[in-house]
């Protein structure tokens, strides 16, 4: 067996040479054009996770109004889901064209 | 009116993620983790449950709505956000890992994944923000939230 070539080992290898070299230029790209602007936005975040409170109790409250917003939504907005009226008993010549489509 | 299947939904995907974000790493924490102070991972642990804690209630905000209704896609907006802040936290964490008998202390940063995180968050709020844009138009005359 150890002469044969295995045919995924050699279609991983293309596709690696491919893709490694498309991968570097896209991730250079993205280094030189679009991560400065992401630095400032990183800069916003962690402004703002510091601010972020540390104790249970606000995220419980969070929580609990989260909860409050959606069954009064529901509660205002949704209908009632209604009832399937009652199927009519089928006539005796579709009973008969089901069977003979069988 | 009330529509109970949803309301039904909403709860099981609060619960759902309430054991999945809070009971389960709680568990985990106190089962595997506690009897190794060294390793410092309560500050994440902390972090899970908390940001669980507001998905779960976002879930069920998110699952109580009939699907394609704007309120459906406000939720879909939040969650994104609160995972954005989630794993921003969780990525700028460090964690110092000290051994004591061979006085080494490791430092673990996971701040390198932000970039790239940050870049695949910011596309999928502003898809999510278009979603909003998109069926607040759909809704047409029959609008509703």
């Amino acid at each position: 067996m150890q002469g044969e070539i295995d045919p995924f080992r050699e279609y991983l290898e293309k596709f690696m040479q491919y893709f490694i070299p498309f991968a570097e230029e896209f991730l250079r790209y993205l280094r030189e054009n679009v991560f400065p602007y992401l630095t400032e936005i990183m800069l916003y975040l962690q402004d703002f996770s510091e601010k972020l409170p540390m104790d249970f109790e606000t995220y419980v409250m969070i929580f609990i109004f989260l909860v409050a917003l959606g069954g009064i939504a529901n509660w205002k907005f949704e209908k009632k889901e209604k009832r399937k009226k009652k199927e009519k008993p089928k006539d005796i010549s579709e009973l008969l064209f089901g069977v003979s489509r069988k | 009116m009330t529509d109970k299947k949803l309301l039904r939904k909403g709860v099981i995907a609060a619960i759902s993620s309430l054991i999945f974000y809070v009971v389960l790493p709680y568990v985990i924490y106190i089962k595997y983790l506690a009897q190794y102070p060294e390793f410092g991972v309560e500050k994440y642990i902390d972090w899970i449950i908390r940001m669980g804690i507001v998905i779960s209630g976002i879930n069920f905000f998110k699952s109580a709505s009939s699907s394609k209704s704007v309120r459906q896609a406000l939720g879909d907006l939040l969650l994104s956000i609160v995972y954005l802040i989630f794993f921003f936290k969780l990525f700028t964490l460090e964690v110092t890992v000290n051994i004591p008998e061979t006085n080494v202390i490791v430092s673990i940063s996971m701040v390198g994944y932000i970039y790239i995180y940050l870049l695949a968050a910011l596309v999928g709020i502003f898809a999510n923000v278009v979603k909003v844009v998109e069926v607040w138009a759909s809704a047409g005359r029959n609008r509703s939230l």
